[in-house]
């Protein structure tokens, strides 16, 4: 190796050194690192190394949401639908396929509206909200052939069985209707 | 398994609502496919993304393909950015570290630059264990053995079976639980002796395959799987 490639491979040391450091900020839980430390880890690892590596952690998700929608269209209103309807069967059946992303995706939009709606004070929780009426809208109109007039939503909330005592606790969460913009 | 229902991911009717992320250049260069002109070029990109994939395993262009096969899953991600979970980030993580690699070169300055991305794609690895033990180790549940048997009983997160006639067995999940936290906590440590790699690695493709397999997670454990490979080379 010449000097130029030696210097090289140093410089990539040090680089990616860096990189792992901020990495190891960036992904300590809070409390382990001041507030200076945190700003610029989080300035260096978004939106690329986002991944803090939490999941189920520190605390598994102990219930299980599942949304469910009725909309209306001139006068008719349709019944209460599951959001995974039709996904969640296939995704049982075959548990590698296009069913089993779907199913998470849709799932994952259920999850983010519980945090919207126990935490709409940032612009990325309204994004939560705005996310799913927007799945919604094209969801029904992919199915119904067009967009309804207004769409009604609600979150079921199932607990797993209580580890002692096996007890389930069931709750639901009401939405404000909405309309397409 | 995205493409079957590709247009409802990135198509001008996505299922997915864009918004403005395009506060610099950067970030507007990320999340590209936000953009309403890229609607229907969605087909173009994943044409590419393959493409470039096809050079890649064929080992032709590499430094050009692996980079291509990075700014289109990037951009491809993050048009699904709720969406976007851990297997996603580890994705984009290695295939960032690929693109310094180039293994058709066999010169000095090629091996060791190769052997520092290989050493990088180990620490990434490494640091998913650590920091998913760590993470959990800050709650109760994990500790207490009581996480399994949460989790299980999910059904977004297991199966019917499982949640029939596992899930509620404390004599699989309270040992299920402490044995994959010591696993997470133990591996970034311990493999990289010798006499505990081969071990570790089998032990890490069943626990990713009954991830896989009972909660349906199947890009993180595929790509978990794919990642070891990194720990077979270049000792």
């Amino acid at each position: 190796m010449n000097k130029s490639q030696k210097n090289s491979l140093l410089i990539i040391k040090i680089i990616l050194a860096l990189h792992f450091i901020l990495l190891f900020l960036f992904c300590l839980p809070d409390g382990l690192v001041n507030q200076e430390m945190r700003a610029f880890s989080n300035a260096y690892a978004n939106p690329l190394f986002q991944g803090r590596w939490n999941l189920f952690a520190p605390e598994p998700p102990r219930q299980h949401k599942s949304l469910i929608y009725r909309y209306s269209k001139t006068d008719n209103r349709s019944e209460w639908i599951d959001l995974t309807h039709g996904v969640k069967e296939k995704h049982d059946a075959v548990r590698i396929g296009a069913s089993t992303k779907m199913y998470h995706v849709l799932q994952n939009g259920s999850h983010y509206l519980w945090e919207f709606y126990f935490q709409h004070d940032t612009q990325r929780d309204s994004i939560k909200l705005r996310n799913m009426q927007h799945l919604l809208f094209e969801k029904i109109r992919n199915e119904a052939g067009a967009y309804p007039d207004e769409v009604e939503m609600a979150l079921l909330l199932e607990s797993s069985p209580d580890f002692h005592d096996g007890s389930i606790k069931s709750d639901t969460l009401f939405f404000n209707a909405f309309s397409h913009e | 398994m995205t493409l079957p229902n590709a247009s409802k991911y990135w198509g001008a009717e996505s299922w997915i609502m864009k918004w403005d992320w395009g506060e610099t250049f950067m970030l507007e260069f990320i999340y590209l496919m936000m953009n309403e002109w890229m609607d229907g070029l969605w087909p173009i990109v994943v044409s590419i993304h393959l493409l470039a994939l096809i050079f890649a395993f064929a080992g032709k262009y590499l430094r050009i393909s692996h980079l291509v096969v990075f700014l289109t899953t990037v951009w491809l991600y993050h048009r699904l950015t709720l969406y976007i979970i851990g297997g996603n980030l580890l994705v984009i993580a290695l295939l960032f570290y690929l693109i310094f690699a180039n293994e058709r070169k066999s010169d000095q300055f090629s091996t060791k630059l190769n052997s520092l991305i290989l050493l990088a794609i180990k620490v990434q690895v490494c640091f998913v264990y650590f920091f998913s033990g760590l993470w959990k180790l800050a709650g109760d549940q994990w500790l207490k053995g009581e996480a399994m048997h949460y989790i299980l009983n999910i059904p977004e997160y297991s199966h019917p079976f499982v949640i029939e006639y596992i899930a509620n067995s404390k004599i699989v999940t309270v040992p299920a639980t402490f044995i994959a936290l010591a696993y997470q906590l133990l591996f970034p440590f311990l493999i990289w002796f010798r006499i505990f790699k081969k071990p570790l690695l089998i032990v890490g493709v069943l626990f990713h395959l009954i991830i896989g397999l009972a909660m349906g997670i199947w890009d993180f454990a595929l790509i978990m799987i794919a990642s070891y490979t990194a720990f077979m080379f270049g000792d």
